[in-house]
Formats: C-alpha cells, structure tokens, sequence
C-alpha cells in the first residue's frame, strides 16, 4: 500500500520532470538547427532526443520542414536604382522651402477645397437637372394641349385624364 | 586621399553628411543587393522590393545626421530596412502572388530544370512559402527571414530588431511552430 502509494508520486513526479525537459528541449531542438547551442548544450539534447521519441520526432520534422524552406535565389539590384534614388533627392532638394513648410497644411486644405467644389458642382448638376425636367413637363403638357380638357365635365374620362396629366 | 573604396562606412557617412554624393554612391554600392535581397525576401516581389530599396536608402540619406555611431553602419542600415518593410506591409493589403509570376524566383538550392513541370512545381512551393511567412506575426517574419534567409545571429537579430536574445530566441521558435503547424500539410501532401 505504501510502496505502491510512493511509485505513484515518483511517476508523477518524474512525468512531471519529463514533460518540462521536454519544453526545454523543444526550444534547444530550434536553437540546435540554427547553430545556437554550446557544446554541452548539444552533448544533453542529443542524449535526450535518444530517449525521448517525442522530441525526436519533433526534431526529424522540424528539420525536414526547414530543410525544404530554402532562400529564394539571390537577385540583383536594378542597374537603374541609383539614378531612381538620386532623382528623388534631387526633387526633395530642389522643392522650394515655404511648400516643404507648407506641405502638411496644404494637403488637408486642397483635399478639404477638392470636396467642396465637387459638392458645389453636383448640386449645381442636380438644380440644373430638376430645371430642365420641369421645363419638359411643360412642354409636355403643351404639346397634348391639356388645356382642352379644362373645362370637361367631372367623373367625365377627359377630366380623369386630366387630373391624371397634371397630377392632381 | 583615400579612394572611396578604402574607406569605411561610417567615414563615408561623415562624407554623406557633407552632401558628398561620390560617398553616398559608394555606399549604396557596397549594400544594395544586401538590402534589395532583405526586401525581396520580405515582400516577395520584385518591383515592391525595388520601391522600397528606394525608400530605405532615401531614408539613410535623409537621416545621416541622426546616425550616432552606437551600432554598426550596417545594422543601422539593416533596421531601417527591417522597419520599412514592417510598416508597408502594415499598411498594405496582402500580396496575392500568383505563379504565373515571372518574377517569383525559385530556390537556390533547386535543380537547375529546363522542364516546365518542375518550374511550376517550384514556384508553386515558393508562392505556398511566402504566403505562409507572410501570415505569421510581424515580428516572428522579420526575425525567422533575418535568420534562415539572411543567416544572421541571434545576436545580430537581436541588434538589429532592438530586442534582448532570449526575445529572439522564442520568436524565433514560435515562428517554427507556426511554420510547422501551417507547412506540414503541404509536406504531408507532397506540394513543398
């Protein structure tokens, strides 16, 4: 009863202990593949990668996995990239001071002028719109003389007709 | 007087500072394709790589003042860079890479194939690739490129990204598992 009582905790115990070796491990498993570790460092995690198959495991992927994530192939700087440079140093050099100053001022008053002039020109638009369509309904009317209807008499199918052209 | 080319980076930046362009020149020679490589790996393509080699470099031109010696030039040079690519990538909606791409490059270590299926397959791997890496946070992306693709320290990273080692160290294994967890299907199914 005791004894057995005893294993219990020094299993749980040494799962305990085994688990956080294996956090340990883990982390030396990522500094090991990037050539991080001391000796001494190296000598323990491979003694434990022999005894832990789960940390062996997760080194054998792990390296696989970084193994076929390779650097893209080197490329060259555009032969133009200097001259790209050095004309954009030159358009900042030769930009006059009082816009350099200006600069984070005007932008919000011409983005703000922007927005007020097309509000203006769309109501514009809009007014010169209702106008003409207006001026259309007239000569609408006009054109089918509706004025004849005028003097029909009501509930008459010339007086409905009218009230419905005019919109009453 | 010293030819350009003996002279090091941070004389050159004293000479920069005097709006010496022979010197900025000489500068940008020694790391274009360092940086233009960085960038590529970051972003993926090649003209976003060209745009934003520009910026850094304007950047550096910009700031040669503020430059105090702490670290190396290189360093230095390689945060600007990192920070560039960072914020564009912030501000930008994902790539979507496509690999009907011509300029989505294969990996060095791919046999050189003149066979259309094997091209396809590899960029096909390339795009699965970059898609993957461009998911993970952005810290974990800079610090696993700096290392796998750029072979830095983790020492270096960690001068470079203004971070302490042991910071390095576990975003550089959250980026494993990550990559693990997202990659291994694809292994699984043969398609990288």
């Amino acid at each position: 009863m005791t004894a057995s009582f005893f294993c219990k905790i020094v299993s749980k115990y040494i799962g305990a202990k085994i688990e956080m070796d294996c956090l340990r491990m883990r982390k030396n498993i990522s500094k090991y593949l990037d050539g991080e570790l001391t000796k001494d460092e190296v000598s323990e995690l491979l003694n434990h990668l022999g005894i832990c198959p789960d940390c062996n495991r997760e080194y054998e992927e792990m390296k696989m996995l970084l193994d076929s994530i390779k650097a893209p192939a080197e490329v060259f700087a555009p032969p133009h990239l200097f001259a790209s440079i050095r004309q954009r140093i030159y358009v900042q050099e030769h930009q006059p001071i009082l816009l350099k100053l200006l600069k984070p001022i005007l932008v919000p008053v011409v983005y703000s002028l922007v927005l007020v002039a097309a509000i203006f020109i769309g109501n514009s638009l809009s007014r010169n719109f209702l106008s003409t369509n207006t001026q259309n309904k007239e000569a609408f009317k006009l054109t089918l003389n509706l004025t004849a209807f005028d003097d029909a008499p009501g509930n008459s199918f010339s007086n409905i007709y009218d009230n419905l052209m005019s919109g009453e | 007087m010293n030819s350009l080319q003996e002279l090091k980076d941070e004389e050159l930046l004293k000479r920069v500072a005097q709006n010496d362009e022979q010197a900025f020149c000489e500068l940008f020679t020694r790391y274009k394709n360092k940086v233009f490589n960085l960038v590529y790996r970051y972003v993926g393509t090649y003209y976003e790589a060209e745009e934003l080699t520009q910026d850094i470099f304007l950047k550096v031109y910009n700031s040669v003042h503020k430059f105090r010696g702490e670290s190396r030039f290189s360093t230095y040079l390689y945060r600007i860079a990192v920070n560039v690519c960072k914020n564009y990538k912030r501000k930008k909606q994902p790539t979507v890479v496509s690999i009907e791409d011509p300029e989505i490059s294969t990996d060095l270590s791919a046999p050189a194939s003149s066979e259309p299926d094997a091209i396809l397959a590899e960029k096909k791997k390339r795009v699965i690739i970059q898609e993957v890496l461009d998911s993970l946070p952005p810290n974990q992306k800079t610090a696993f490129i700096l290392s796998k693709y750029e072979n830095y320290s983790y020492a270096q990273i960690a001068e470079i990204m203004k971070i302490s080692v042991s910071a390095v160290e576990s975003l550089l294994f959250r980026a494993k598992q990550n990559l693990k967890k997202k990659l291994l299907p694809y292994k699984q199914r043969g398609e990288i």
